[in-house]
């Protein structure tokens, strides 16, 4: 009997971040030290220049890993499996200059797990079916991108995100700058994979309509994770105003901001 | 014998005029074919990734390649394309680091690169007239062995721009996601680099490596008015860099003007009849 069958199953988390720095050059711009468990729906919520678009973009291998160190499922990033997560940008628009359809979009997400030299075999061209289908964007799929809503939009780029079979789902600030009705949809679409087990992260000023999923809050402060627990403990203290502007180059962007984050936290 | 099987085959499609009977015509023609097909196939990539305007800075630093194989008397558009290469991927390099002063780089780089050329070419025993073949095209020139290397280069061109098309597109469209869904995005920024490269260099004989940015942009510009999706995109601008480059060369040489120009402004019209028609039909439409 060798070591490795009588050791005990220690549960691996989709995400470890060990004590890690994320910034850009020298600059650290987010600390944490957190494990998303498989099937969690995390919030990671925080003002502007809170440091949590720099956390999931640390997650991803997107900006410098300063010191301490991220895994996937067990894997140090380097050597992860990437077609387990999904990553949704940031992003106002998915149109470029070129006219791109949903279809051609979705497409381009299922190359890095399928083979990027590789031609697109029957099995790929199902599961970009199946991601355009659970974004619910299947009578839209040869329209271009760009004369789609902007909630429209942001579930295509959903469903890129979930083409290469993705496991994790990463979202940054998906609700920004989208109506409440296409907030609503996109929610729908975010219970619709939490509830077939996808784990989700998803970076947020308010929770707004994405509440009744999350399963945890991440809050985001000054570069620091302030709070890590349920929804139901989120301290009021991290209601206050002083967390708008802090040392790590945030950009006020109206009044609006800072309410949405104080009243989206506890808004029923 | 390239050039007659070539001029075979083409000669009943457009008919028995007169451009045919020169040698020169039919090789200016089908350098010209070449140009415009693997201009858009390549520039379509670079509109996407809103870098419309490296093909311009790889024709500077071409000039310095040029105005060398004209010094050393010996092949000057093989030079240029080693030259443009290595431009390519410094730029990549450049363009990758991200820093500051990544921009004011590229600038000393392609202005350098003309600088270079105009005094290298001082020194050349032919003086500076010949550069200007290379720099605006000069269909007279094209020669059988350079079309030989046009095709060459051509051909590669289309057959990456084919097979890698889906992934170039990925990195093209969105470097960020393409980065963080495991893509080798640095080298395939790198493949299409050295393509804009190969193409600057197809363009010399034609259009010139100062025009040759306008094929990679203008035939792309006009197509995506009609289209609505990448692929189609990707065909209708090969299609109107085709037509307007055979049409140019054709047009300069019965108006006999310099034919780089010519297809230039061409395809220029061609947007621009575009645009105007399409308002008109919305306009017509309310």
């Amino acid at each position: 009997m060798n070591a490795s069958s009588t050791a005990p199953a220690i549960p691996t988390a989709a995400i470890r971040v060990r004590d890690a720095r994320f910034g850009y050059g020298n600059h650290e711009a987010a600390h944490a030290d957190i494990a998303i468990e498989a099937g969690d729906v995390v919030a990671v919520l925080g003002p502007n220049g809170s440091g949590k678009s720099t956390l999931v973009k640390g997650m991803l291998g997107l900006v410098d890993v300063l010191a301490g160190s991220v895994e996937w499922f067990g894997r140090p990033l380097q050597m992860a499996d990437r077609s387990t997560i999904g990553y949704v940008p940031q992003r106002q628009s998915a149109a470029g200059p070129i006219p791109v359809t949903v279809e051609e979009l979705v497409r381009s997400g299922r190359l890095a797990s399928n083979g990027w030299w590789r031609r697109s075999r029957s099995g790929d061209r199902r599961a970009v079916d199946a991601a355009i289908e659970v974004v619910g964007l299947a009578g839209q799929r040869s329209r271009p991108v760009s004369r789609l809503s902007g909630g429209q939009q942001r579930r295509a780029l959903v469903a890129r995100g979930l083409a290469g079979g993705a496991r994790v789902l990463i979202l940054d600030e998906p609700l920004a700058g989208v109506d409440a009705a296409s907030q609503a949809a996109l929610a729908d679409t975010l219970r619709v994979l939490a509830e077939g087990g996808t784990t989700i992260v998803i970076v947020l000023h308010e929770l707004g309509p994405i509440q009744p999923l999350v399963t945890r809050v991440v809050a985001m402060s000054a570069g620091a994770v302030e709070f890590d627990g349920p929804v139901a403990e989120v301290p009021k203290a991290l209601l206050h105003d002083d967390h708008a502007d802090d040392a790590h180059g945030g950009f006020y962007e109206g009044p609006g901001d800072l309410g949405l984050f104080q009243g989206g936290l506890f808004r029923q | 014998m390239n050039v007659s099987m070539t001029a075979s085959m083409a000669g009943p499609m457009i008919g028995a005029i007169e451009v045919l009977d020169y040698d020169f015509m039919r090789r200016a023609l089908l350098a010209a074919v070449l140009i415009g097909l693997s201009a858009p196939a390549v520039g379509i990539f670079l509109v996407q990734r809103r870098l419309a305007l490296i093909g311009d800075g790889l024709g500077h630093i071409a000039v310095s390649g040029v105005a060398l194989g004209l010094v050393v008397g010996h092949a000057p558009i093989l030079i240029a394309l080693v030259t443009a290469i290595v431009g390519a991927i410094t730029i990549e390099l450049i363009r990758a680091r991200g820093e500051a002063f990544g921009e004011i780089a590229l600038a000393m780089l392609f202005y350098g690169g003309i600088a270079g050329g105009v005094v290298l070419v001082s020194r050349a025993p032919s003086g500076t007239r010949n550069l200007n073949q290379y720099l605006f095209g000069s269909i007279t020139t094209t020669s059988a062995s350079d079309l030989l290397t046009f095709s060459i280069l051509a051909a590669v061109i289309l057959a990456l721009t084919t097979w890698l098309g889906p992934a170039l597109f990925a990195v093209s469209n969105d470097d960020e996601f393409a980065r963080a869904s495991g893509l080798p995005v640095m080298p395939l920024n790198i493949v299409l680099a050295v393509l804009t490269a190969c193409t600057v260099v197809i363009s010399m004989r034609v259009v010139g490596v100062l025009l040759v940015s306008a094929l990679m942009v203008v035939p792309v510009a006009t197509a995506q008015l009609w289209t609505s999706s990448f692929r189609t995109t990707r065909w209708l601008a090969m299609a109107v860099g085709f037509t307007v480059a055979l049409v140019g060369v054709v047009l300069s040489y019965y108006v006999d003007t310099p034919s780089g120009g010519t297809i230039v402004l061409l395809a220029i019209a061609v947007f621009g009849v575009t645009v105007i028609a399409q308002s008109a039909s919305r306009l017509t439409r309310r």
